[in-house]
């Protein structure tokens, strides 16, 4: 019995040890991927006070969570509570304030939130992996550097630990969405496609006819069968991808960019939080030395943050419901989402490809 | 390193809540979890054509003829992707959902969390009120709205060549 125990604790040190080569960055990196972190949700910041104004017979809280503890949408000012606390919480993390209290208490506040949104009787899952990503990164250490206020360590902190725990984490929620697909999608017949049903889902029900939209139609049927295994592929090998090393992780990485920037320019899926949970393993400690000599990017940086800030500040007070940047710029929450989440998968797709460069030296 | 128990661990954690949406059903997803979209629904072409079901939303003025609405704009700003599952749900107005008398359902109904929410006159009213408030741009005065389950039958390009009606549910707002 001792030895099965022994060699099961073996395997898992090897098992762990390859996931560590693979996932591995630094304090540094995390120092600038926690400000990326919070300017990216300063952008994409909105208020959850429309909830309050919604008749309670739609509240239909998920069975299993915290809403279902609530008999009734929460009140105005809780809510406004809420949005005031995420918005001051996000300028702690990104200029590095404490930031493993402030990102678990932006994390609970963003779950409360969240969990009497998805009342309306749907769980969005895009920010699944976001929340796993603060939770996680918070015993990573990314409140070391570039901070104001750098955390102290814990015991539980782990810098590689973390990171690997968390790409295990990408891989089993990948598991998740590629297995329901594989079991369906994978039957060896052209007559059928999941790619087209998801698109005509779209279409019909949420009106999803932006970007290349119109045009998949042009595509023949029989082809969306090569897109159906590709997700399913894509979706169920990243732990393979892990075992193999970093250059496979980030290659793996990159073919999932790619993947969801067909998913925004076809299917006008965003799924924007997945540049961040993507990034967090870009290497970015190279930059510290670049950013030190040039200290006008990081003040632009902050520059941006400050001036969203206070656009959201100045929105929150003056009106009743806000719904972010969106409405400052006279947009629908649709679009912004959709040419944010093109722009921003270009970006990830080209910095990992970058790295794929004969010249590149991460 | 995490050991094999810690591993173990975050295995049980990472699991349970998918375990517990498949062998209960959707409405059983906990919240967080890490579930990612799985969508594994496909659609079957059928000649030149395929076959698509969705929920589709009309109003009425009193004696009118019934007016479609794109639910997605008469429900803005909320955002789109909660339209439909408000319209499944006929507006929080279905009969509460009755569960089997298995050990995880008398565990949860002990908890009260399956308590039924069951709308009174007042949530009623309140309802009725937000839904005329959201159609005013398009009906001053709606006496009726209409859920129909439609089942189209579309070519490639997107065309409906044919549209039936499976079922449809009339909610008076007065």
């Amino acid at each position: 019995m001792r030895r099965l125990f022994t060699s099961i604790e073996h395997i898992n040190r090897a098992l762990w040890s390859r996931v560590n080569n693979a996932t591995y960055v630094n304090t540094d990196s995390l120092g600038i991927f926690r400000a990326i972190t919070g300017i990216f949700l300063l952008y994409y910041y909105f208020s959850y006070t429309w909830i309050s104004d919604l008749p309670q017979a739609l509240f239909n809280p998920p069975i299993l969570s915290i809403a279902n503890l609530f008999d009734s949408f929460p009140s105005y000012y809780l809510l406004r509570i809420i949005d005031v606390g995420r918005l001051i919480l996000l300028v702690a993390i990104i200029i590095g304030l404490k930031t493993r209290i402030t990102s678990l208490i932006w994390l609970i506040l963003t779950i409360i939130a969240a969990s009497f949104q998805y009342s309306l009787g749907k769980i969005d899952h895009d920010g699944a992996l976001l929340l796993a990503m603060v939770f996680v990164l918070s015993y990573s250490g990314w409140g070391k550097a570039f901070a104001v206020w750098p955390d102290t360590n814990s015991r539980y902190d782990s810098t590689a630990g973390s990171m690997a725990v968390f790409a295990v984490i990408i891989c089993y929620g990948m598991f998740t969405a590629g297995m329901g697909k594989a079991m369906v999608w994978v039957d060896f017949d052209l007559q059928t496609s999941g790619f087209a049903s998801w698109y005509y889902l779209g279409l019909y029900d949420l009106n999803r006819d932006r970007l290349l939209a119109e045009y998949v139609p042009m595509i023949p049927f029989h082809f969306y069968e090569i897109l159906d295994y590709a997700a399913v592929l894509l979706e169920l090998s990243p732990f393979l991808f892990i075992l193999m090393g970093r250059k496979a992780w980030l290659f793996w990485l990159l073919t999932a960019s790619l993947f969801h920037l067909g998913n925004v320019l076809l299917l006008n899926i965003p799924f924007a939080n997945h540049v961040l949970v993507y990034l967090a393993f870009i290497d970015m400690s190279g930059l510290t030395q670049w950013l030190k000599q040039n200290k006008r990017i990081i003040y632009l940086a902050l520059g941006t943050a400050g001036l969203m800030f206070l656009t959201h500040i100045y929105f929150l007070v003056s009106q009743r419901h806000y719904w972010g940047l969106n409405e400052v710029m006279k947009m629908d929450r649709t679009p912004f989402e959709l040419y944010s989440a093109l722009i921003l998968w270009m970006v990830l797709t080209v910095v990992i490809g970058k790295i794929f460069l004969p010249a590149h030296k991460e | 390193m995490p050991k094999a128990r810690h591993t173990l661990f975050l295995f049980l954690i990472l699991i349970m809540p998918l375990v517990i949406k498949t062998l209960f059903g959707y409405q059983f997803e906990m919240y967080p979890a890490i579930i990612l979209p799985s969508g594994p629904h496909i659609k079957t072409l059928e000649g030149n054509t395929i076959m698509h079901r969705n929920l589709e939303f009309f109003v009425q003025e009193a004696g009118g003829p019934w007016k479609q609405l794109d639910p997605v704009a008469v429900f803005s700003p909320l955002p789109e992707q909660y339209s439909s599952p408000i319209l499944r749900r006929e507006f929080g107005l279905l009969p509460p959902r009755t569960y089997p008398e298995r050990r995880f359902f008398k565990i949860l109904k002990k908890m009260h969390l399956l308590d039924p929410r069951v709308p009174n006159d007042i949530a009623i009213n309140e309802l009725k009120s937000w839904i005329q408030s959201n159609i005013a741009i398009w009906v001053q005065d709606a006496d009726k709205i209409k859920i129909e389950a439609v089942e189209k039958t579309i070519d490639l390009q997107g065309n409906v060549l044919k549209r039936q009606v499976e079922s449809a549910q009339i909610i008076h707002l007065h």
